[in-house]
């Protein structure tokens, strides 16, 4: 009874300890709603702005200015997206968007981010975010663990989860808001790249798209109204004569307008422009003008349109450029050169098909006018459009881009091969677990392995460890709205929940507390050290045992009580899990949370798996459904616990009753109690039959039939 | 509001009857094959079936790649969306309602500077029997109620074509009140849009029938696309297009009626700008011609024309041909004198 009360003790420490830990100064508490000086933020985002505009727009977003000229926008990331942490309460990030599609600024405003609670400081997470800055957001960014490239970001270790999750709104809302905003677009365009170029060249690659009209086509149109392009009685030109051929470009990357016009006139017209306005330049041989007289007078040009999608642009004469000469070489002779401007806010966008409409007028023999109407359809050749611009991927009609899980998979496949791999192994040991069981050594070295395999590579390498608060988030989603999504950001936790789902049904919580539990195997590998050592190990008692078992479920329910209420302060009390600092953080961390792991582990030096036994929530939370398990997979013989009870002290985590019944909720499927079962030197009915085999076989004659099969005797 | 939905119904009875006339049936299907005579390669017919103008619309290309067929065909939606957007009565911004509340717009598109010309054109062939100034008239039909002639003398006042002033760069009424309408033309000059795209695309094989019919080349050379002319309690009437429009106009297609319904002024849709009567001498008046536009504003205008000076109108408009019905059911083709002459 002593040692018991001295283990008693030890549990109420290190409850008490734990509770110390929860209170310390060191838990960093979530940043509450406090109220955002919107226009300061905004103002440091952009150290030239002078003001800020309102929130408008869908997204909403506000345009932030310097001296009436808009330099960036500004917005929130709740705004945009409804982003959820992995707590599932929404958090809040400000950002500043640079009109060439970059970063300006990013700020946690709000969040409630349970990784962040105790360990990851929000210091740390404030790190995280200010490494947006500067970076390209049509780019894919990339969360990992060590920065190799451009355009990835170092994941805040031990919180690969919230990590994704933040990158994922701060990058979608800035998409969001850039796209409507039509910074996305622009800067889609690589309007700053510049070789010299000639004429001939500019054409060949469709920079500038040209289109020649014959005298016969327009002269078809025009005949079917009535109508002539000559006046009657002049001479009719061949049907195949040019009647102008039509020059259309972009010109406002510097590769087309550039060449074009030369710098000098580049960089005036350029000057002029707001940003996000569009030059298009238009030139046109023979005898046609697109010009046209008429537009000094009425302000507009009436022989030309361009059209984009739904959209009909009529130019104004403001919104002309003249060139008297062209820069490039090798233009052909030119009757009309000209630019016309689309400002922004007209929406034209350039990275999309729009066409030059062409009005060809003639008129008839009343001197009516009537019109042919020539399309020259423009698209920017690919080679103008910034190469991280990918096409957009879709998957079962879901946008890729949504859909970042699929990006986190295809950089685990190796890993997730090896999970899938390790787990196909267990089930081939549990499926075969007699012929295992009867070799003692085999199925020491099968275990042995998989527990340094589950400790450092599923536990160290991979962080691949369940936790309460998966449960606890699980709930939370059913309760508040699930998705798919949230639970697919880590590939390997995902896969494990999944298998561990299938084995709750077939063999209890014993598979993965007894197998796939990286501080489940660490304390096991712990205790077999300590075996080793011979350090004394401590018996508990049944009946003091059976008593510290509940312990565990009350943690668990309290837990699961508290985070229906308060989710933060539940996964700041979900800290009883040592897990993250043994196996996520590999012991690096605040040295109270280390000492606290270190000394549940040493439990286990004298206690195996004590932590396991009576602590662990998530084995509470595992037993519970556990109860539907649909199999008996273990052998057990009708003396056992009313004659024999060598199993019991067999069991690492005394799960076996006296009265011989092994209680699934406790048993960690080590098949140590197998082993016993099929050694003839153990297990008294098996000694019994080999000493008659012995027997049988120094007797002369041995009568093969009468050995009795053990698996006769097998009671279900 | 009576007005559009009567005018759905109009255009969807054509648009259905053309597909089961023209193609036996099958129309309903997305791909189709042309005839069993001249059938070679891999050409199939691509249709494309949905609603644009308010009407059941329906695009029919020959071309061998069904994606791209989507991909074109998607650019037609938005083309008929975006000239939907000139001359929708429906739209709120449309320049047709800005100028019809202005008396006046600046900086209109091409294409309703263009569309405003073919209408003057055949409101001068015409002598104006065919006027996109009736729109004040059609309000006044639409509104119902018994209409005292002394108030659509009133209006008529404001009717006249040569009112509307086409000056580059502005649009501008000459008289207070005066209100256009292009029910009677942006539906063929809509059709005639979406085949020129087409045909800038490169599918020179298609027939657009958007209320209106225009076709570009035959699927097949030497067989025609075929559309049938709907025709109450009659067999359909079938045409051959090969780069050529149909349009049609139908005393009986819309009636108005008084919103109470009970007192229902039994009237045609079709206003004779002149008398300003909604009693068309044809029933029925179907026009083949080069543009879709350009039959469809002049198988309005030959509703109120005698059929004696059919031959020389269209003939002035480089028409092909027109059939008509009367009242009493009777047939008659008129051919356009040019046309006789080759």
């Amino acid at each position: 009874m002593r040692k018991g009360r001295i283990f008693t003790s030890l549990i109420t420490f290190l409850a008490v300890s734990f509770l110390f830990f929860v209170a310390s100064p060191v838990s960093a508490k979530a940043t509450g709603a406090a109220p955002v000086d919107a226009e300061a933020m905004a103002m440091a985002f952009f150290p030239i702005a002078t003001h800020i505009g309102a929130m408008e727009g869908e997204p909403p977003s506000a345009a932030v200015y310097q001296r009436g000229r808009i330099v960036g926008y500004f917005l929130f990331t709740r705004d945009v997206v409804a982003s959820k942490g992995f707590s599932g309460k929404p958090f809040n990030i400000a950002l500043g968007l640079a009109l060439d599609g970059t970063i300006a600024g990013a700020r946690i405003i709000e969040q409630h981010e349970p990784i962040l609670v105790i360990g990851v400081s929000a210091k740390d997470l404030d790190a995280f975010v200010a490494q947006y800055i500067g970076l390209d957001i049509r780019t894919p960014v990339k969360v990992v663990r060590t920065v190799r490239n451009e355009n990835e970001v170092d994941a805040v270790s031990g919180a690969t989860i919230s990590s994704v999750v933040l990158s994922d709104a701060i990058i979608r809302s800035a998409r969001a808001v850039g796209r409507v905003r039509g910074v996305l677009e622009g800067a889609a365009i690589d309007f700053d790249s510049f070789t010299s170029r000639d004429w001939s060249s500019l054409v060949d690659d469709r920079s500038i798209v040209s289109k020649k009209i014959s005298y016969g086509r327009i002269q078809a149109e025009l005949g079917s109204k009535g109508a002539s392009l000559f006046p009657v009685g002049a001479s009719e030109p061949e049907p195949d004569a040019l009647v102008s051929e039509v020059f259309v470009a972009l010109a406002t990357p510097a590769q087309i307008g550039r060449n074009l016009m030369g710098d000098l006139e580049f960089n005036s017209v350029m000057g002029e422009l707001e940003d996000g306005d569009q030059i298009i330049f238009v030139a046109g041989t023979g005898l046609y003008s697109f010009k046209g007289t008429d537009y000094r007078r009425s302000g507009f040009f009436d022989r030309f349109q361009i059209v984009q999608a739904d959209k009909t642009y009529t130019v104004k004469t403001s919104d002309y450029r003249r060139i008297d000469e062209l820069a490039v070489e090798g233009p052909p002779k030119l009757r009309d050169k000209a630019l016309f401007i689309l400002p922004a806010a007209t929406g034209f966008d350039p990275a999309k098909e729009w066409r030059f409409e062409l009005i060809i007028k003639g008129s008839t023999p009343e001197g009516r006018i009537a019109s042919a109407i020539i399309p020259v359809i423009y698209e920017l050749p690919e080679h103008y459009r910034l190469k991280s611009n990918k096409t957009e991927k879709t998957l079962f009609g879901y946008s890729l881009e949504d859909m970042i899980w699929v990006e986190i998979w295809q950089g685990r496949m190796v890993d997730i091969i090896i999970v899938l791999a390790a787990l196909t192994c267990l089930t081939i040991v549990l499926f075969m677990q007699d012929k295992i069981t009867m070799n003692r050594h085999l199925h020491s070295r099968i275990r042995f392995g998989f527990l340094i395999f589950t400790t450092v590579w599923l536990g160290w390498y991979a962080g691949a460890q369940l936790s309460v608060l998966n449960v606890l988030t699980f709930a939370e989603a059913l309760r508040t709205g699930f998705e798919w999504q949230f639970f697919l950001l880590e590939p390997l936790v995902f896969i494990l929940w999944c298998f561990v789902g299938l084995t709750l049904l077939f063999w209890g919580r014993g598979v993965y507390c007894g197998w796939l539990c990286p501080f489940g195997a660490m304390q096991e590998l712990t205790s077999k050290i300590a075996k080793a050592l011979n350090l004394p190990q401590l018996k508990i008692p049944f009946v003091i045992n059976e008593r510290l078992w509940t312990l565990k479920y009350v943690v668990f329910l309290l837990l699961f009580a508290i985070a229906l209420g308060d989710m933060t302060l539940a996964q700041t009390l979900s800290e009883i899990e040592p897990f993250k600092t043994a196996v996520v953080l590999h012991f690096i961390r605040d040295w109270r949370f280390v000492i606290y792991a270190l000394l549940l582990l040493s439990t286990s030096l004298f206690v195996e798996r004590a932590f396991c036994r009576y602590l662990c929530p998530l084995g509470a939370a595992l037993a519970i459904p556990a109860r539907l398990r649909m199999f008996e997979w273990l052998r057990r013989r009708w003396i056992c616990g009313t004659q024999c009870a060598i199993c019991a002290g067999h069991c690492p985590v005394q799960a076996i009753h006296p009265d011989g019944h092994i209680n699934p909720n406790e048993c960690v499927n080590c098949l140590n109690c197998q082993v016993q079962y099929f050694d003839d030197q153990v297990c008294p009915t098996m000694v019994q039959q080999r000493k008659r085999r012995e027997k049988l076989a120094a007797s002369p004659a041995p009568d093969l039939s009468k050995i009795p099969n053990p698996k006769g005797e097998v009671t279900p | 509001m009576t007005l559009t939905s009567k005018t759905v119904t109009r255009r969807r009875m054509i648009a259905i009857s053309a597909g089961f006339a023209g193609l036996g049936g099958a129309a309903a299907l997305n791909q189709l094959r042309p005839g069993s005579q001249g059938m070679r390669g891999q050409i199939v017919i691509h249709e494309w079936r949905g609603i644009a103008l308010g009407a059941e619309t329906s695009i029919k290309l020959a071309h061998e790649d069904r994606n791209e067929v989507v991909a074109v065909l998607s650019r037609c939606r938005t083309e008929i969306d975006r000239l939907e957007g000139i001359f929708s009565l429906y739209r709120p911004d449309s320049e047709i309602v800005r100028l019809n509340a202005d008396g006046e717009l600046k900086g209109a598109s091409i294409d309703f500077e263009r569309c405003l010309e073919e209408a003057r054109r055949v409101s001068i062939m015409t002598d104006g029997a065919f006027d996109i100034t009736v729109a004040p008239l059609w309000d006044l039909y639409a509104q119902g109620g018994t209409i005292a002639e002394r108030r659509v003398d009133e209006i008529r006042s404001t009717i006249d074509y040569r009112s509307v002033h086409l000056d580059p760069g502005r649009i501008a009424f000459e008289r207070d009140r005066m209100a256009i309408t292009l029910n009677g033309i942006a539906q063929g000059y809509i059709t005639d849009r979406i085949a020129e795209l087409l045909r800038e695309y490169g599918y020179s094989r298609s027939l657009v029938s958007l209320g209106e019919f225009c076709a570009l080349e035959a699927p097949e050379p030497g067989s025609p696309w075929k559309v049938g002319i709907d025709e109450p309690e009659m067999q359909s009437q079938e045409i051959a297009l090969e780069n050529a429009a149909l349009a049609t106009s139908s005393a009986e297609g819309l009636v108005f009626k008084s919103s109470s319904q009970v007192d229902a002024l039994r009237a045609s849709h079709l206003i004779d700008p002149r008398t300003g009567k909604a009693s068309p001498l044809w029933e029925q008046v179907s026009v083949v011609a080069p543009s879709a536009a350009r039959a469809d504003a002049l198988s309005t205008g030959l509703s109120f024309i005698d059929k004696t000076r059919w031959a020389d109108i269209l003939s002035r408009a480089g028409a092909h041909f027109a059939l008509g019905r009367a009242a009493d059911g009777k047939r008659f083709r008129i051919v356009s004198e040019t046309r006789l002459q080759h």
